[in-house]
């Protein structure tokens, strides 16, 4: 495979990917919307993926863990910048309480992509799956965009919120 | 699915509350760039001959960011295309991006800057140029390489944008974010009057 567009092979194994026991056919109340991910410049192996998390649910939800078709890895990453200082920190967990939003942005959360395994265009889609701490799974898709500048914002609105972070 | 420009139109749509603001600070007095040898992304030679007789832009980074440099970048490029409404093209800033990880940069360094804007300097070079020229930027860079075989390690860097008069001096430093049309018109005034206001 040599393209990073949703094809049903691509699907086929980012929804075997995302089947467990606990993932039910309940809908879920973790939504996912305005996920991009712009092109990375020639030759480069990283990228990130950009938008909005949400929780629909009475009760608190916990990310733990995200999976790209496409890609050899995937993980949830934070740009932490102190004193004007630039750092990149691997997310272990990201909670997200009732009715609150979760901006994945430039400058702060976002899904860390390595490793292509095939070539990536703007206008295709990656397909991938959003791992929750009760064993259930939100499977999302992101658009490649192009090299369009975006704004920075992070974090969350709605609520308070616990996150656990690990460098 | 959703179109590309659709999809970031409604991120865009939702992030853009925060858009006006500028961070930057203009310096009490121009800081002089000490002399540094550089290579530009072409191959040829790159000092700080090259920050003379026209102003400048550099920010400080790597190739493999992820997010913070294309970020950076990207919104540079609008930056540019925001002044060239306001100032003749001759007029308008090099944009310079400093590249501090050599070993993995300078392979992908033409390109890498001309997927931004065809205008952009990409320069790095031997640790002896990239470093004095962070340390006359007052930047800061970090390889985070945990081994000899770690090839997928990050940079922790400045963020930092600096701008550079035509004497090849440090006048004024932004942070993110870099919101194009504020940021280009902030710019502007500086270099019209020296003054942020």
């Amino acid at each position: 495979m040599n393209r990073l567009a949703a094809t049903a092979a691509s699907l086929a194994l980012v929804l075997a990917a995302a089947a467990s026991p606990a993932a039910s056919a309940e809908k879920s109340p973790l939504t996912a919307s305005h996920m991009v991910a712009p092109a990375p410049p020639p030759g480069v192996n990283t990228m990130a993926i950009y938008g909005t998390l949400h929780n629909e649910g009475d009760a608190p939800l916990v990310l733990t863990g995200i999976e790209a078709a496409g890609f050899a890895s995937a993980m949830l990453h934070e740009t932490v910048t102190t004193d004007g200082i630039v750092t990149m920190r691997h997310r272990m967990a990201i909670e997200i309480g009732p009715g609150e939003t979760v901006a994945f942005a430039p400058g702060g959360i976002h899904i860390m992509l390595m490793n292509p395994t095939g070539a990536v265009a703007p206008g295709e889609t990656i397909a991938g799956v959003l791992r929750l701490g009760d064993g259930s799974a939100v499977i999302f898709e992101a658009t490649i965009t192009g090299k369009a500048p975006m704004e920075m914002r992070k974090g969350h609105e709605g609520m308070a919120h616990k996150a656990d972070g690990a460098s | 699915m959703m179109r590309p420009l659709a999809a970031f139109l409604g991120l865009l749509a939702l992030l853009s509350p925060a858009a006006a603001e500028v961070r930057g600070v203009v310096l009490d007095a121009p800081s002089p760039i000490a002399p540094f040898v550089l290579e530009a992304h072409d191959g040829s030679p790159f000092t700080q001959d090259d920050l003379a007789g026209h102003w400048s832009l550099v920010f400080l980074g790597y190739t493999h960011c992820p997010d913070v440099c294309p970020f950076t970048l990207a919104n540079l490029a609008a930056v540019r295309s925001e002044m060239s409404q306001l100032m003749r093209p001759e007029s308008l800033p090099q944009i310079v991006f400093l590249a501090v990880d050599p070993a993995r940069d300078r392979p992908l360094l033409a390109a890498y800057v001309e997927h931004f804007d065809i205008a952009f300097t990409g320069v790095t070079g031997a640790r002896e140029g990239i470093d004095g020229f962070t340390t006359s930027l007052d930047g800061f860079y970090r390889l985070e390489k945990k081994g000899p075989d770690d090839d997928a390690y990050a940079v922790t860097h400045s963020a930092a944008v600096s701008l550079i008069n035509p004497a090849g001096e440090i006048v004024a430093k932004l942070s993110p974010p870099f919101a194009p049309f504020e940021t280009a018109n902030y710019i502007n005034r500086v270099m019209r009057t020296g003054q942020a206001d």
